[in-house]
């Protein structure tokens, strides 16, 4: 008797928890189903749908990443647009990853300072990327901007070139500009990881007589990479959702001469500013470039499991 | 062992999470169902509105700067018809499509919209979201134009859609004060144009404002400088019917046009946005800037004092021995098939055929009103209507070939991008604007 009551106590307790728990979770999952589960669910599914405006009319199969792959000229912009954000990602990346890790360093030796600057470094990443495009084509117009006239003013005028209107050099200014944004968030996660080091560690390995260059090799960097992983990660993801930057300095079509033009402007043009089918269209794309990330992020969560062993 | 106060609890957090996802089911499904009865019971609801009920028409646009005006203009509607309201919601201009399209395929959508014209208003026409109108419904639209109306026009079944309100023109506009201050005439001409040109530049003023990154401002550009070249309404015309490509030499050379003007554009202008090719004519660094006429008050408050206008002259080789004045519709207003006050917005789209509206138009939003028997208030907008009265051309990629994808207008738009910033050639570019056609577009033959 008494030990039938105790187990009828354990199985309503367990319950009971177990309800509770569902109870606590159900408005966080409510949300989450609404606003992430469903629209990548609805994307997959709009993508193998014919669409007439804002009607599905038939299931496509896979007509639509034909489509895609096959109707000029979003066939050939489409190659294009990828490797602008590839290689966008990876100059992000090289700029990020080095100059955050020099800040993270720099900002250690200075004590005082210390909290002023990072809130300055960290300041652009508070701005929206639309204010910050429009901000830096006025800093770099070719005839009334503060750059422009402060090259000429230095003698220095030869130097200046019309870096976001030049189909050479604009990938590479937007990069920098982006960098420029968001490299308070590489800055503070290194410093983050950084402040982990025990002294003692740096101590021990003076006394083993290790030079700075075999401290950096042997300590700081296996202990900073699982952040450098984490940071490419963020970055490669920032990279293939880029959108309101590119759009902001270069237009929905990515000028000059589309040498901007990246997936999520071509998904933007297919998707709503096309006619009958966009919608299709669009979601086939938005559908690959989805793809292309979870690809991306497996394999570089694998590989960071690989690579844990050895560094 | 669970208490009765846990219980309690735990019933009372159940049933308000419940109550929660209920409400919000039932509002959904409340709105649909007034929906789906909106169709059915319009002619009763109708008849509600213009005798005793008060209803409220909420009517969407892209003109948020401009939402006080366009009630000021209802207000005039009101005042004849007092039991409907009118009340005019404006979405920025770059998503209000977007806003539409899901207004308009959900509960939440107006009453009345402000559609885009032509090809743009097929989606919607597609999805069975608009009310067809015919002159039986607003025997007012029997008077209109046909290429006014065909802004309206559904490409498949050729019924109509919505009512035009105003047309929009494009061309040169130019600083007077610069102009007089180098005793410089509008041209008539293009040698007297490159003149000009040259007479500027060697005074140091930039002879005309440029940018090449707005891509849905490129293909206006294209029709300014190029529609005489490549002839406007007959090439149009041979064009629709299958007799002419955008390959054959006048097309060609209206993007040849584009490379010949480049020496009086602001330098490095590729790097250029809207607000800086605003900037340069409004500070008076330079003299000249395509346009359309809804610039006209931006461009005067900013501090061009004396504005003037001229269509630009046929550049060289041009099939049309005269300058043309682009025009094209603004947009309609149509009524959305889920409205539940179909009789009421039919009223008002109604009263949109009438003087009463063309003159507010005019007044109250300062455009070309396209009712038949009004016009443009502002003197200069008057007497470029009046030149594009006569020498008229409806924007081609605007009005006849967006209805496919790709659009004219994205093609036109990347080409002018990529002869103007890319190198490449005039006859490239209209190959690339031919070839992305020819994947939907079938000339009437």
């Amino acid at each position: 008797m008494l030990q039938s009551t105790a187990t009828m106590h354990g199985v309503t307790t367990r319950w009971s928890r177990h309800a509770w728990a569902a109870i606590f979770i159900l408005p966080a999952a409510l949300i989450y189903g609404a606003f992430i589960f469903y629209p990548l669910v609805a994307t997959v599914v709009w993508g193998f749908l014919e669409w007439n405006g804002t009607s599905a009319v038939s299931f496509a199969g896979f007509g639509n990443f034909r489509t895609l792959f096959t109707l000029y000229p979003f066939n050939t912009q489409l190659f294009s647009a990828v490797l602008h954000n590839i290689v966008f990602f990876l100059l992000s990346i090289i700029v990020q990853l080095l100059f955050g890790l020099i800040l993270a360093v720099l900002l250690r030796a200075r004590a005082k300072s210390r909290v002023f600057l990072q809130a300055i470094y960290t300041l652009p990443f508070m701005m929206s990327p639309i204010i910050v495009g429009y901000l830096w084509n006025l800093i770099l117009n070719p005839i009334f901007g503060p750059v422009y006239e402060a090259l000429h003013a230095t003698g220095l005028g030869n130097l200046y070139a019309p870096w976001l209107g030049q189909s050479s050099t604009a990938l590479v200014t937007l990069s920098l500009i982006s960098s420029w944004q968001s490299i308070g968030l590489p800055m503070l996660l290194f410093y983050a990881a950084l402040s982990t080091i025990p002294s003692e560690i740096y101590e021990a390995a003076k006394m083993d007589g290790c030079t700075g260059l075999q401290t950096f090799r042997w300590i700081i960097l296996p202990l900073v990479a699982p952040t450098a992983a984490v940071l490419t990660l963020l970055t490669f993801v920032a990279s293939f959702n880029l959108f309101d930057l590119p759009y902001a300095v270069g237009g929905v079509n990515g000028a000059p001469n589309g040498a901007l033009d990246v997936a999520g402007l071509l998904f933007y043009r297919l998707a709503f500013t096309g006619t009958g089918n966009g919608l299709g269209v669009g979601s086939a794309m938005a559908t690959m470039i989805g793809l292309i990330l979870l690809a991306f992020t497996t394999a570089l969560l694998w590989y960071r499991r690989l690579a844990e062993r050895w560094v | 062992m669970m208490t009765r106060n846990h219980i309690r609890t735990m019933a009372a957090v159940i049933v308000s999470v419940g109550a929660l996802v209920v409400s919000a089911c039932s509002s959904s499904t409340g709105a649909s169902s007034a929906n789906t009865s909106g169709g059915a019971t319009g002619s009763q609801q109708s008849q509600a509105s213009s005798t005793d009920t008060p209803v409220t028409l909420t009517v969407w646009g892209w003109l948020p700067d401009q939402a006080s005006a366009f009630n000021g203009l209802f207000a005039k509607f009101t005042a004849t018809h007092p039991n409907i309201k009118v009340q005019y919601q404006g979405y920025p201009v770059q998503n209000y499509q977007t806003q539409l399209n899901a207004g308009l395929s959900g509960s939440n959508g107006p009453d009345i919209a402000t559609l885009q014209a032509y090809g743009g208003l097929q989606p919607n026409i597609d999805s069975g979201s608009l009310v067809a109108i015919t002159d039986k419904t607003v025997p007012g639209i029997s008077a209109f134009p046909t290429p006014i109306l065909d802004a309206a026009r559904s490409t498949k079944s050729g019924g109509i859609y919505g009512v035009p309100y105003a047309v929009q023109d494009l061309g040169v506009f130019y600083n007077e004060d610069i102009f007089a201050k180098y005793n410089l005439k509008a041209p008539t001409t293009w040698d007297e144009f490159i003149q000009a040109c040259e007479t500027l530049k060697k005074a140091g003023v930039i002879p005309m404002s440029w940018e090449s990154k707005d891509a849905n401002a490129q293909p206006r550009k294209h029709e300014t400088m190029g529609a005489a070249v490549y002839g406007g309404p007959s090439f149009t015309s041979d064009f629709l019917a299958g007799k002419t490509k955008m390959t054959d030499k006048p097309f060609v050379d209206s993007f040849q046009v584009m490379k010949d003007i480049m020496p009086y554009l602001p330098p490095d202008f590729a790097a250029l946005d809207d607000p800086g090719e605003q900037t340069l004519f409004t500070s008076g660094k330079a003299a000249m800037v395509t346009g359309g006429v809804w610039q006209i008050d931006t461009w005067r408050q900013a501090g061009v004092k004396n504005l003037g206008f001229f269509p630009m002259p046929p550049g060289p080789g041009a099939a049309s021995d005269h300058p043309l004045v682009t025009f094209y519709v603004d947009g309609s207003f149509g009524i959305n098939s889920k409205s539940p006050h179909q009789s009421a917005a039919l009223e008002l789209l109604n009263w949109m055929t009438t003087k009463d509206f063309g003159n507010a138009i005019a007044t109250d939003v300062s455009m070309i009103p396209v009712v038949p028997g009004t016009k443009p208030t502002d003197p200069l907008v008057q007497e470029i209507n009046a030149i594009q009265q006569k020498e008229s051309n409806t924007f081609l990629c605007y009005a006849y070939l967006n209805g496919g994808s790709p659009t004219c207008s994205d093609l036109v738009s990347h080409a002018v991008q990529d002869v103007m910033t890319g190198g490449m050639s005039p006859a490239d570019a209209a190959a690339s604007v031919q070839k992305g056609l020819d994947q939907w577009f079938a000339p009437k033959k």
